[in-house]
Parts: C-alpha cells; sequence; structure tokens
C-alpha cells in the first residue's frame, strides 16, 4: 500500500496500449521500406526560429522553452515542416525522395488536462508534382491503414485554394477571409450570408459556395470547379492551382480510385503550409479524422528549395479506438 | 445507427409534440418515460435527453452523432460542429442589457456580468474592447441591480424579465435559436441519415427549408 502522495503527473501510456502501438509502428515501417520509403527521425526540440512569424502553425500552440544561451527552442509542434526542412536541406534533384516517421508532436491545443502530445506517423514526399503524385500520397494513406486494420475507410478531398481564391474576389481582407473560412467549414452558411450581405458581390459568391458545398463526387466537383472557376481570384496562383485539382481528380477517376474517395470543397485542410490539395480519412464509428495530409510546394519555396511536396499523417490517438486493428 | 442528443425542456417537448401527430421516427420521444436513453428499433435511432450545455460535449466526443441545442450554446462551448438545419424554436436575441436610468456607454472599463463569457469576449475583441466580465451561473438580471456589474449580456426573449428588475435592453448583437448539428466525423459519415432526420423536423413545421439547409 502506498503510504506517500504521489506527485501529479502527466498521463502515461499503458503497457498494453504502448505494446499495441509498438506494433501498429513495426507494421506501418515495414510497409513503407517495401515501397521504397526512408526512415528518419526529427528531433524533439527545434529552434523556434523555423515557426516563428511563419503562421504555418499558430504561434499561441508552440510550447516554447529556453536554452541557457537564451535562444528560444519549441518542442516539435508538426512533423511536416520539420521534414520540408530536411529535404530543402538534402534533396537537390527531379527524383523522388521518400521519408517515413513516427513519433510525437507537442501543441498546447491538444487536450491539455491529459497531456499535450500527439504521437503521429506519416509520410512524405518530394520531388516531382503532379496528378500522379497527388494519387500515389491519397492511394498510398488509404492502403496504409487497411493494412493495419482500418476497414471502411472514406477519404474526403478538398483544395485550400478554391474557397479563400473565391473569398479574395471579393478584396476582403485577410482576417475576415480566415473568419469565413472557419465558419463556412462548419456550415454555418447563414452567419457567412450575413457577413457578406453589405459586399458587392457577397450574394454571387454565396450561391458558388452553395454549389462547392453540394458537389460530394469526383464527377460533380470536376464539373463544379469548371463553371466556378472564372470567379476565383488569380491573386497567389488560386486560379490556376484548382485546374491542377481537376487533373488530380480525373486521374484518381481513372485509377479507380472513386470507390472510396468523397470530395469536399470547402475543406481548405487546416494547416495553413496547405496550398494545393487536402485530404482526410474517416473510419466508419471512428471518433475523428484518422490521417490527414495535403501538398506544400509553396513551403519549399519558402525555404529557398522549390520542389514538389506533400505528405500526410495519422494519428494513433484516433486511430488505436478501432478495436478491429490487426496490430 | 444514428445517436441523437436533444437539450431537455423546450427542445424535446416540442419534438415529442411532432411525434405525436405522425407515424415518424420522433414518436418514441411522445411516450412518457422517466429514461434518458432510448433506442428505437424500428428507425435503428438512439436519443439521449441531455442538460443543454452539456450537449456539445456529447457532440464533440461522439458520443452522439447529431444534437438540438441553442447556438448561444454552442458558439460559448467553442465546439466545431457542423450546422445542418437552423429550427423554429427558441428565438430569441443576445443582447447587452442594463439599468433603464443609465446610459448605456462600453469602454475598458465596464464591468460586464453573463453566463456567456466567452460570446461576451469574442464580440468585444471585434470591437477592439478588453472589459471586464463576471461570470455568473444564474440570475444575471440581479447583477446591475446589486452593483456587481455595469451591465449584463444574457438572452432576451420578450424582455418580460428583463422589466420585472428595472433592465431595459440597450443594444442586441446576435440572434439565437435552435439548431440541428452534427459531429464532423458523423457528418461525412452518416449524411444520408442525417439528412433523413433533418427532413423529418422540416416535415415537422420546426426545420428552415431554405438554400442554406443541407438537405
Amino acid at each position: 500500500m502506498r503510504t506517500k502522495k504521489l506527485p501529479g503527473g502527466i498521463r502515461e501510456t499503458n503497457l498494453e496500449e504502448a505494446e499495441k502501438m509498438r506494433r501498429c509502428y513495426d507494421a506501418f515501417s515495414i510497409i513503407c521500406r517495401e515501397q521504397g520509403y526512408k526512415r528518419v527521425d526529427f528531433p524533439i526540440l527545434c529552434y523556434y526560429e523555423l515557426f516563428q512569424g511563419k503562421a504555418w502553425i499558430e504561434d499561441q500552440e508552440i510550447i516554447k522553452l529556453i536554452d541557457y544561451d537564451g535562444k528560444i527552442l519549441s518542442l516539435r509542434p508538426d512533423m511536416t515542416i520539420l521534414a520540408a526542412r530536411y529535404a530543402a536541406l538534402n534533396h537537390d534533384n527531379e527524383e523522388q525522395m521518400k521519408l517515413f516517421y513516427e513519433g510525437k508532436v507537442f501543441r498546447n491545443s491538444f487536450n491539455s488536462q491529459i497531456n499535450r502530445e500527439e504521437n503521429q506517423f506519416g509520410l512524405e514526399i518530394f520531388g516531382p508534382k503532379g496528378a500522379e503524385t497527388d494519387c500515389e500520397l491519397i492511394s498510398g494513406c488509404y492502403n496504409l491503414l487497411r493494412k493495419v486494420g482500418a476497414t471502411d475507410l472514406k477519404i474526403f478531398v478538398g483544395h485550400s485554394r478554391i474557397l479563400r481564391g473565391l473569398l479574395r474576389a471579393l478584396k476582403l481582407n485577410e482576417d475576415l477571409v480566415n473568419k469565413l473560412i472557419l465558419v463556412l467549414n462548419q456550415r454555418r452558411f447563414r452567419e457567412a450570408d450575413e457577413m457578406l450581405c453589405d459586399i458587392e458581390g457577397g450574394d454571387r459568391i454565396m450561391e458558388l459556395i452553395g454549389q462547392l458545398d453540394r458537389a460530394d463526387s469526383i464527377d460533380t466537383a470536376i464539373e463544379t470547379i469548371r463553371e466556378i472557376a472564372s470567379h476565383i481570384s488569380d491573386e497567389d496562383n488560386n486560379y490556376s492551382r484548382t485546374f491542377e485539382l481537376i487533373e488530380s481528380l480525373e486521374e484518381m477517376k481513372k485509377q479507380g480510385m472513386d470507390s472510396y474517395i468523397k470530395c469536399d470543397l470547402l475543406d481548405s485542410g487546416g494547416f495553413k503550409y496547405y496550398d494545393g490539395l487536402v485530404f482526410s480519412a474517416y473510419c466508419r464509428e471512428g471518433v475523428g479524422k484518422i490521417a490527414k495530409g495535403g501538398r506544400y510546394d509553396s513551403l519549399m519555396e519558402s525555404l529557398g528549395r522549390p520542389m514538389g511536396a506533400g505528405g500526410f499523417a495519422v494519428y494513433w490517438d484516433v486511430l488505436r479506438k478501432k478495436e478491429e486493428l490487426l496490430c | 445507427m444514428l445517436k441523437v442528443a436533444i437539450s431537455k425542456g423546450r427542445v424535446a417537448k416540442v419534438l415529442a409534440d411532432i411525434g405525436r401527430r405522425k407515424d415518424n421516427c420522433l414518436e418514441i420521444l411522445s411516450k412518457e418515460s422517466r429514461k434518458l436513453s432510448f433506442y428505437d428499433e424500428k428507425y435503428d435511432i438512439t436519443y439521449m435527453l441531455v442538460k443543454p450545455s452539456d450537449l456539445p460535449k456529447y457532440l464533440e466526443y461522439g458520443a452522439a452523432d447529431i444534437g438540438i441545442v441553442g447556438n448561444d450554446v454552442l458558439l460559448e462551448s467553442g465546439i466545431k460542429a457542423i450546422e445542418v438545419m437552423e429550427l423554429n424554436i427558441g428565438k430569441c436575441v443576445m443582447a447587452f442589457a442594463g439599468m433603464r436610468e443609465h446610459e448605456f456607454f462600453l469602454e475598458d472599463r465596464t464591468r460586464i456580468a453573463t453566463k456567456y463569457p466567452n460570446i461576451t469576449k469574442g464580440y468585444l475583441e471585434e470591437r477592439g474592447l478588453h472589459c471586464e466580465i463576471v461570470k455568473l451561473e444564474g440570475s444575471v438580471e440581479l447583477a446591475p441591480v446589486l452593483g456587481l456589474s455595469d451591465v449584463i449580456v444574457d438572452i432576451v426573449e420578450t424582455g418580460a424579465t428583463l422589466e420585472a428588475n428595472g433592465l431595459v435592453v440597450y443594444e442586441s448583437f446576435l440572434n439565437v435559436n435552435s439548431r440541428l448539428v452534427a459531429n464532423v466525423t458523423s457528418f461525412r459519415l452518416k449524411k444520408e441519415r442525417i439528412q433523413e432526420f433533418a427532413k423529418v423536423l422540416a416535415e415537422g413545421g420546426i426545420g428552415v427549408n431554405d438554400k442554406w439547409t443541407i438537405l
């Protein structure tokens, strides 16, 4: 019997959960290696300057520490940015660089009553751009999740530029665009309508947004994007990037991926570094998203090494609730 | 199976009335019972009666696929949920109110008593203000009367309670009513079932079926 009160602690993973996670990660590693991916380990402690002022992740979400020499460090809040930095340093040709990883990320926005950590595994592809690479990413996510036992999967495909491009066409300020995107992601159409009621052209844009919302299959999405494209502002290449989505959707249909793909054209992806195709995976009766990914070519440009880039992360803490996991 | 969370009180009563009138999936709600959760085998729906302020948690954690609750509760909770349909139940406004004889003026030193600190703070931030907010659980109308606050933020329906306590509405800033909302995952995976349920509400006369409704 304990005679002393233990100091408070953040929740540990219990023995059974830890074993299950290890088996899943091992299964994931085998699958990735078979497909030519190489394992990479990212440091848990990073310099905060990698994220500072970039708006890729909300500043208040980043857990910061002060080093002995006064430099600000952070616990890694995200793997993709670190993977991008690795590729910018180490990849300098047109060939594909395929990486996979596993580990924890740390953010203040996670359930801080339990912990501020999230267990993830994922993969990133650098090098070529185009519809085939987009399909490789999405089919890679789908096949990987099925192999670890997550069945009845549906993947929802969106694009970070379409909604933003439509709203930018109204010459709105960035804050208002971001607020509208948050509201529209939750289908709070009436609220968005009220916010745009005094804006010239607002009515028409809301009609187009309604059309986007209804386009949930690959075929209707392609048709709808073609119809509304002329209304998308070409600031930041929003207009031209939108047509890349059409090419990717057509390729997905050609590869028979429409059996598990739906479209959600109001999904902008969440992370601000996504600048093209975005996608999320859900299981039947699962709790929440089990994986999320997208393209982030602009992130590579901002690091001084333009190249195609895309990837996805699987959220182990959500996936582990699936009882039928094979691992 | 579809899991439906319903706010106890007025919302549950209105749905039970619709269930009484027609042969539909709400019929089970019209049967008197002290149970808080019951399964309708015919329609494969589980209903749960929950406290309105708790309903967002049921949605957030996936214990419910859809819920019927006021948008004041939803906005205050801050959860992300998909708004499927607006309902003609519990229509009111969120407003600043205070003593009839006082002049309404919002500045950084204003003290505001409210049950809705998050909504209030959000509205003030948009106006560039940083007032002091005092969170109360109930009888908010007493706060300016007893000098606890300068003004209050509360939902106002007819204004009768305010008037009875010597208060008036200064300024309303948000329309409030009940909404049918969905858990983000359930909306993606059970969309057809959710839309069927929404149609029942629309046919029952409480669902607003307009261009903004996801049907």
